[in-house]
């Protein structure tokens, strides 16, 4: 994780949703939660169940406020307008929760999923 | 399941893979720079950075609000204002350009393009101004050498003496004729030694017939002193004597040019201060025997009477005259010997030994005895022998010496090696210098020549100015326009897209008001700023 402190990071409770990668079968149930923090390294979320560390999971960020500009993102003049931003990540981190009950789960982003 | 699927390895370097599966297929394409990180890590930054602006007091209520954003308005109105009429007043006096653009992004490109500018002319300003105070510098001490150059030869001897009276012999041709030019150079002492050996040598064949003492012959030629001292020892000889004032004032009888008199008549009336009137007497005093004698007028050769003159005077512009008269002596006098009376006395010397040098008159000499005769004798054949000597090493030195300028101490007509050499090296050194002056003026030229470039890019940010006046300008009525239609409408609602129009259509009529007036326009006006205009806009808005 500590490769993630070179970016700046965000703590907004951006909702997402997560599954591991690549959905299929019954290991392609899709949860939803909500993040702890986000950079451009990866993102921390709480999660009711651990992960092993090392899994591919695909992650669906919903960001609030900006919409899609071909493949990249500009702020939108509404504020409630959301896109979500599709990415496959890898997990390093994967602890109870100190805040609450579960685990927080930190991943690092591998890459995105642009359709 | 999985178990019993196989594992197929992947290795991507670049371009797209597609692995098509039950459920969909994968477009996979390999990228160092991910686009997700760079599109989170916006998104976090800008997210991050509206969570650090402050919020408005929401307690605040709407009017109070509007209130804020009025005086906010109006407080940025009215500082573009003044911005703009300051702008306006600094740029009155240069001429600008045309307009050409209201685009912000542009010109703030262009400023900073301008600053470098700016900094290169500064540059470029304090370098050729040190070159050039360094080049001043070199171009002074250069002048300074020059002038000492100039000084040492005008510190010369024979310079200083001919630098007097130069004009008031414009009259006078500048070639003399060549017998008159001679005589004070090796020619004229060689004629000068001629004539003293002739002389003497009469005077020796005089002392030869002088009756022995004892003999009667000196009933022939009874002389009144001969017969006062009839002892032999005591010795008479003969002196002479001269006036310095008859000097000059025959000079002045013999001359045939008035401009010339009326130098002598000047050396006249100083003749007892500016000259030393014993060396004078002396000189001719020793020339007298030499020379013949007609009714007490020694017929002194010009030149020797000149160059007598000329050695008894410290006066420099008496001795450049002296000098010219000697160069010039053929055509301004009527003839090359001068008769100057003088006085011929005899007296008695205690030592007969040295008597003879005086060169007595062979008649009416008392009869000596055998023995002085015999010493007169000897005393002149040495005599004759020296000057015999001394005719020879000048008649053998003298061609060669007078071609080379060989140093004749005192005299008036040749130039002393040394000093020669001086004017040499002076003048090859003056030289040198103006040629360094020239070459350093030429530098001083070329460090100026950057001014071209300088102006060039001087003008460029000239024309920037007036970009930024124009959207100043622009500005400033927008604001106005928008706060105007505001205040005359309180309570209407304007929407952004109508205030926007009304400012733009106001930013039109503004940019045509202060363009300059067609019935002027030509290559040079085309398009440019009326600055009256501008100043009578900033009037109109309250500025």
């Amino acid at each position: 994780m500590s490769e993630l402190r070179r970016f700046l990071r965000l703590a907004k409770p951006y909702r997402v949703e997560y599954g591991l990668f690549p959905l299929s079968g019954r290991d392609g149930e899709i949860r939803s939660s909500v993040l702890k923090n986000i950079s451009g390294g990866g993102l921390l979320f709480h999660s009711p169940d651990p992960f092993p560390l090392g899994r591919q999971i695909l992650l669906k960020i919903q960001l609030t406020g900006w919409r899609e500009h071909g493949d990249e993102l500009i702020e939108s003049e509404n504020e409630n307008e959301t896109v979500i931003l599709t990415a496959i990540a890898e997990v390093k981190w994967s602890e109870p929760d100190p805040e609450a009950s579960g685990f927080a789960i930190g991943v690092e982003f591998l890459g995105r999923i642009l359709s | 399941m999985s178990e019993n699927l196989p594992v197929i390895r992947l290795e991507l370097n670049s371009g797209v893979f597609k692995i098509k599966t039950e459920e969909a297929i994968y477009h996979i394409s390999v990228s160092p720079d991910s686009s997700l990180s760079r599109v989170v890590e916006k998104v976090v930054e800008t997210e991050s950075a509206r969570q650090t602006v402050p919020a408005l007091d929401l307690d605040v209520s709407s009017a109070d609000l509007d209130d804020f954003y009025r005086e906010v308005s109006e407080e940025m109105y009215t500082e573009i204002g003044q911005l703009a009429r300051k702008l306006s007043l600094s740029i009155k006096d240069i001429p600008g350009e045309a307009i050409h653009r209201v685009d912000i992004e542009r010109t703030g490109r262009e400023l900073e393009e301008a600053k470098g500018q700016l900094e290169d002319i500064v540059q470029m300003t304090e370098k050729a101004t040190m070159d050039i105070m360094d080049l001043a510098e070199s171009i002074q001490d250069d002048c300074s050498s020059l002038v000492d150059q100039l000084q040492t030869i005008k510190d010369l001897e024979f310079v200083q003496s001919g630098a007097a009276s130069d004009d008031d012999w414009d009259d006078e041709p500048a070639e003399a004729s060549e017998p008159a030019q001679a005589p004070l150079t090796d020619q004229a002492a060689i004629a000068v030694l001629s004539a003293v050996i002739e002389t003497e040598t009469g005077l020796r064949e005089a002392v030869s017939q002088l009756p022995v003492a004892g003999e009667a012959d000196q009933s022939e030629e009874p002389e009144p002193e001969a017969e006062a001292q009839p002892e032999p020892q005591p010795q008479k000889i003969t002196t002479y004597e001269f006036e310095t004032d008859v000097v000059f004032q025959t000079l002045y009888e013999f001359c045939t040019n008035e401009a010339v008199k009326d130098h002598i008549k000047a050396m006249r009336a100083e003749q007892e201060t500016a000259f030393d009137q014993a060396a004078v007497l002396k000189t001719l005093t020793d020339l007298a025997p030499t020379v013949t004698v007609e009714d007490n007028f020694f017929n002194f050769p010009i030149v020797a009477i000149l160059k007598s003159l000329f050695q008894a005077t410290n006066n420099d512009k008496f001795k450049a005259t002296l000098k010219k008269m000697n160069q010039t002596a053929g055509n301004i006098f009527l003839d090359a010997v001068l008769p100057l009376e003088g006085r011929v006395e005899e007296k008695e010397i205690p030592a007969p030994a040295k008597a003879p040098a005086a060169a007595p008159k062979p008649a009416g000499r008392p009869g000596l005895p055998q023995d002085r005769i015999d010493a007169l004798l000897a005393l002149i054949d040495e005599n004759l022998s020296r000057l015999e000597a001394e005719k020879a090493r000048l008649e053998e030195a003298g061609p060669a010496a007078s071609s080379s300028g060989s140093a004749i101490s005192g005299d008036l007509t040749t130039i002393k090696i040394g000093d020669r050499d001086l004017i040499i090296n002076a003048v090859e050194l003056s030289s040198e210098l103006i040629h360094r002056v020239m070459a350093r003026l030429t530098s001083i030229l070329e460090a100026l020549s950057f001014q071209d470039l300088s102006g060039q890019r001087i003008f460029k940010i000239v024309r920037l100015i007036g970009d930024i006046q124009v959207q100043l300008l622009s500005l400033l009525v927008s604001f106005g326009a928008k706060l105007k239609k505001k205040q005359q409408e309180a309570k209407a609602v304007i929407s952004s897209k109508d205030a926007d129009k009304l400012a733009q259509e106001e930013v039109d009529k503004m940019l045509e008001r202060i363009s300059s007036p067609s019935d002027l326009k030509g290559p040079e006006s085309e398009g440019r700023l009326d600055q009256d205009a501008v100043n009578q806009l900033l009037g109109d808005l309250g500025f």
